[in-house]
């Protein structure tokens, strides 16, 4: 039998603090975290009966992930104990009183580990309303490299309330004295609900933009290569494995509250209120709340949305398989993507317009005959 | 003479409950049985119902019998009451010998109230003031006779007291109907002359025409012919209008009814024609024949070039049924083929828009409403000009005119001061204002049209809180100092976009129309300029900022689910939009310049 490859993630709900931009689904960390330790490995073993999937990443994320127990981490790897499991990622909060034992996850099997340093100037931290200071994410890094991580991701965020190109520059500078294997940069989303989605505070789209194009600049200046909108490798064989996966359409099982899976021709996602989710668990059904088949059109709408964000493109046989043409002279026009054999890829500037050109290529989509 | 028959109308302003009192009427009488009824039995279109307004006239008979056990038929004609309508109306009002006229007695006496009751008044109508609303806690019955009396100058002591809602004073109602209404006159002996008072289409039966017979005889199977049109048709079958229609085989002087005659459209056969036989023709018609006259101009397009068949499809069906709509095929240069149309005012503007989008599936951009201007020209030439790109070089114009309308505000007292603002602010020139109840006020004012067109009423409405009331009358044309408006966008003049405008307020009018646009136009890839220019002179400009980025920070598992949803909402969205050159201008961008603050 053929094996299909795939990706895992892990969702854990919980969080000292909620961020002031977070939309995720999370909620205050309970004391005891057992119950939903429990949860999360029953849906674990429920969904991994098959026999024929082929792991290669399994992702950590969160809400805090470092809130469970290094062993309950331990034993989640242990079980999919898939010989070609590439990427083991956790995602960590660097504030030093949570006093994260770096070690232990990292022999619980944890290969990298993404590290949520957002902004290296407290008071873009305080307005973040992150827990920790810039001092404890410089000793942070600092603890994790020597604890025998590889693979290290650092997050920043930009485009802050305030935040002018010169700041950010020193934001980036610093990222880079740790030369980290990996650096995502996110342009601040307001998400509606979150305190600063209420108050609505961004800097400009032009000052954004200007950073955006200054990230660029100093990372690919430094070697680092920018695959994706937010994304930067050092090299490529530290691209995210876990998240292309998610861009390449290769399937993946997500398992935790509010986790989303995809099968290939469906995308299905689970009831995010804890309580509903462990319940679901208990009484041995899958804690799955709706799901969605993936029509051919459906499909090839996925491939534009996430194509046109990163350095791969959109491969035009891709759409020819599900049944659809693409005539890109008028793409080619814009000026904001090459088109090399069967790929449209977006150069730098291009992936910033990626949802226009989704737009555009979407409405000279033309159905193939037979299909 | 028909002694037991009783035609006649109900008028009233909107909401102050014509629908609902017919409902009762058609209850009372046991015409329409429990199972059948329903709220507006009258209003028959989905745009009536829910704005709760009527457009098209038409007609029931109910039959009652008085308290001596006297049996009577009551035809009552039920129109619009909207200025637009109003030659509708007239005809509707020259079918009758009288009408009710319906007060809110909350509301008092309405603009609309008081035009109407000219009408009933020019037609020699006996009128019966009907207090509506009794049973309203806010009723104020003393105040409403007191108005009645004074505004309306009609006996209060004649006045029926009723509530629509409960019943209350229905029966009273009925008997004063029977008793202070005149039957019809005309003569059985007569050749036949019959009045078409409305018409409507019929995709199976053809066009049913609305008729009160006057004089004579009207016979299925026999050969008609409409007098101010000169066509000739057959009966194939006439009636009564109940709830349904009843066919039946003879249609005497005083009956209201309807025919159907092999009638392929409803221009063919117009509010206001006379129906005389074949054999026995009439001398004379009824008179009071009239086209209706368009006086609000726009330009239809629909959003995607390719629906331009569709669109002219639609028109051509709508026409069947609304002899008032007139229209021609336009080509725009930046919108391509659409229909330059005549409407009888702005309701039926947005009447025949919501019809073609409702009705027809259509998506259409509609140009700025604009009047009739008359344009005396040096050479001696007079022409009238409904389309702003039509203007004739201002060195050929020895003169400009505008139309002009008398309007009449009601309105409580307290809010005289913005009103008089609003009104003086759009042009309004000889000014008067006089109580017409204790705490109410009546303006009178004369302004141009074309200050009516957009937003008036919306304006009057918020700055009245819904107290104020408006209605107007056509007051001839007068000199106007104009000039024409161009908008460019991207460089490019958008001729859709252009608009006549008073030349003193062209400067601030092209600046706001310039802002306008800014908000409504999205942002594209490349800067947009937006500028305002008379004759070539650039006289206000804006500038879209370029789109920097257009994408999301972050797209993992969950999000691809959402954001697809995203792209495909954005694509049904972008099929409200046009493109113009290089530039994406949305639906709601071309009434957009129109807006003032």
């Amino acid at each position: 039998m053929a094996t299909e490859k795939i990706g895992l993630y892990v969702h854990a709900p919980f969080c000292v603090k909620k961020c002031s931009y977070c939309a995720f689904n999370s909620v205050e960390k309970p004391r005891d975290t057992s119950g939903m330790c429990t949860a999360l490995s029953t849906e674990f073993i429920r969904r991994t009966q098959q026999p024929d999937l082929e792991y290669q990443t399994f992702y950590a994320g969160g809400g805090t992930p470092t809130l469970l127990p290094p062993e309950f981490w331990k034993r989640m790897i242990d079980m999919v104990r898939a010989p070609w499991l590439k990427e083991v990622t956790i995602e960590t909060n660097p504030a030093v009183l949570d006093a994260i034992d770096y070690s232990s996850l990292h022999i619980a099997g944890f290969n990298r580990i993404s590290v949520g340093v957002q902004s290296f100037c407290d008071k873009n931290l305080k307005l973040l309303g992150r827990r920790h200071t810039a001092e404890e994410a410089r000793e942070t890094l600092q603890l994790i490299s020597r604890t025998g991580f590889k693979n290290i991701s650092l997050d920043l965020m930009y485009g802050l309330p305030g935040q002018t190109p010169e700041h950010q520059k020193n934001d980036i500078i610093e990222a880079l004295s740790f030369m980290p294997q990996h650096i995502s940069t996110y342009d601040l989303t307001l998400e509606p609900g979150t305190p600063m989605g209420n108050r609505g505070e961004k800097a400009s789209e032009d000052q954004c933009a200007e950073m955006y194009h200054q990230i660029h600049e100093i990372l690919t200046a430094n070697g680092y290569v920018h695959y994706e909108v937010s994304s930067y490798a050092l090299e490529d064989k530290y691209r995210s494995m876990h998240n292309s996966s998610y861009w390449d359409r290769t399937s993946y099982i997500g398992i935790g509250p509010s986790a989303h899976s995809f099968s290939g021709t469906k995308r299905s996602w689970n009831i995010p209120g804890i309580p509903e989710y462990e319940s679901a668990l208990l009484k041995g059904e899958l804690p799955e709340d709706s799901s969605e088949e993936i029509t051919d059109e459906n499909a090839v709408n996925e491939i534009l949305s996430i194509g046109f964000r990163n350095t791969n493109g959109v491969d035009l046989n891709e759409l020819d398989k599900f049944g659809f043409r693409l005539d890109p002279t008028d793409l080619l026009h814009t000026g904001l993507i090459e088109q090399k054999g069967d790929f449209l890829v977006p150069d730098e500037k291009g992936m910033l317009f990626a949802d226009l050109l989704a737009l555009k290529a979407s409405e000279l989509l033309e159905k193939t005959s037979g299909v | 003479m028909r002694s037991n028959i009783r035609n006649f109308c109900i008028i009233a302003h909107i909401d102050h409950g014509k629908s609902t009192l017919a409902d009762r009427l058609l209850q009372v009488t046991g015409s329409v049985s429990e199972r059948e009824f329903h709220n507006q039995m009258l209003d028959s279109m989905d745009i009536e119902r829910e704005r709760g307004i009527t457009i098209k006239s038409t007609a029931v008979t109910m039959y009652h019998e008085n308290t001596e056990g006297e049996k009577f038929q009551l035809n009552l004609i039920d129109t619009p009451g909207h200025v637009d309508f109003s030659y509708e109306v007239s005809r509707a009002l020259a079918s009758c010998e009288g009408a009710l006229l319906v007060v809110d007695a909350a509301q008092g006496v309405e603009a609309q109230t008081v035009a109407n009751l000219y009408k009933a008044m020019e037609q020699e109508l006996e009128i019966i003031p009907v207090v509506n609303k009794i049973d309203l806690p806010s009723a104020n019955i003393d105040e409403t006779l007191y108005e009645i009396d004074n505004e309306l100058g009609l006996d209060p002591d004649g006045a029926m007291h009723v509530s629509a809602k409960t019943g209350q004073g229905i029966e009273e109602l009925l008997e004063a109907i029977i008793e202070r209404i005149p039957p019809p006159s005309g003569d059985a002996d007569a050749p036949l002359r019959a009045r078409v008072f409305d018409s409507i289409f019929d995709p199976y039966r053809g066009v049913i025409a609305y008729i009160r017979v006057v004089d004579g005889v009207m016979r299925s199977d026999r050969d008609i012919s409409l007098m101010a049109m000169g066509n000739e048709y057959r009966v194939e079958e006439i009636g009564h209008l109940g709830i349904k229609r009843e066919k039946c085989e003879l249609l005497t002087n005083g009956d209201v009814g309807y025919v159907i005659a092999g009638i392929k459209s409803v221009s063919d056969v117009r509010s206001g024609e006379t129906i005389t036989t074949k054999l026995n023709p009439a001398e004379k018609t009824l008179g009071g024949f009239a086209q209706a006259k368009p006086v609000v101009f726009s330009s239809l397009f629909p959003i995607s070039s390719e629906d331009y068949n569709d669109l002219a499809l639609a028109m051509e069906k709508l026409k069947l049924n609304d002899a008032s709509l007139i229209y021609e095929k336009v080509n725009s240069v930046g919108l391509g083929f659409g229909f330059r149309c005549g409407f009888l005012g702005l309701l039926h503007l947005e009447v025949v828009q919501e019809r073609l989008e409702r009705e027809f599936g259509m998506s259409l951009v509609l140009t700025a409403p604009t009047v009739l201007y008359r344009v005396s020209l040096t050479n001696g030439e007079i022409k009238y000009i409904d389309n702003p790109n039509l203007y004739p070089d201002p060195s050929r114009i020895e003169l400009t005119e505008e139309p002009y309308i008398k309007a009449s505000v009601i309105m409580p007292d307290k809010y005289i001061g913005p009103v008089t603002t609003l009104l003086l602010n759009r042009r309004g020139r000889d000014y008067s204002n006089t109580y017409v109840g204790a705490r109410r006020v009546e303006i009178k004012v004369e302004m141009p049209l074309a200050e009516i067109v957009y937003d008036f009423y919306d304006k009057l409405k918020s700055l009245t809180q819904g107290y104020g009331s408006f209605d107007y009358e056509a007051s001839g044309y007068h000199p106007g100092n104009l000039a024409k408006v161009d908008i460019l966008v991207n460089h490019e003049k958008v001729d859709a976009l252009s608009m006549l405008v008073h030349r003193d307020r062209a400067n601030n009018w092209a600046k706001r129309a310039c802002e306008n646009l800014k908000e409504a136009i999205p942002r594209q890839q490349f800067k947009i300029p937006i500028q305002g220019t008379i004759g070539g002179a650039i006289i206000a400009r804006t500038t879209i900022s370029a789109l920097r980025k257009d994408v999301t920070a972050k797209c993992y598992g969950g999000d691809i689910t959402r954001k697809r949803k995203l792209l495909e909402k954005q694509k049904a969205g972008k099929k409200r939009m046009k493109m113009v050159g290089k530039v994406m201008i949305p639906q709601k961008a071309f009434l957009a310049v129109l807006k003032r603050d």
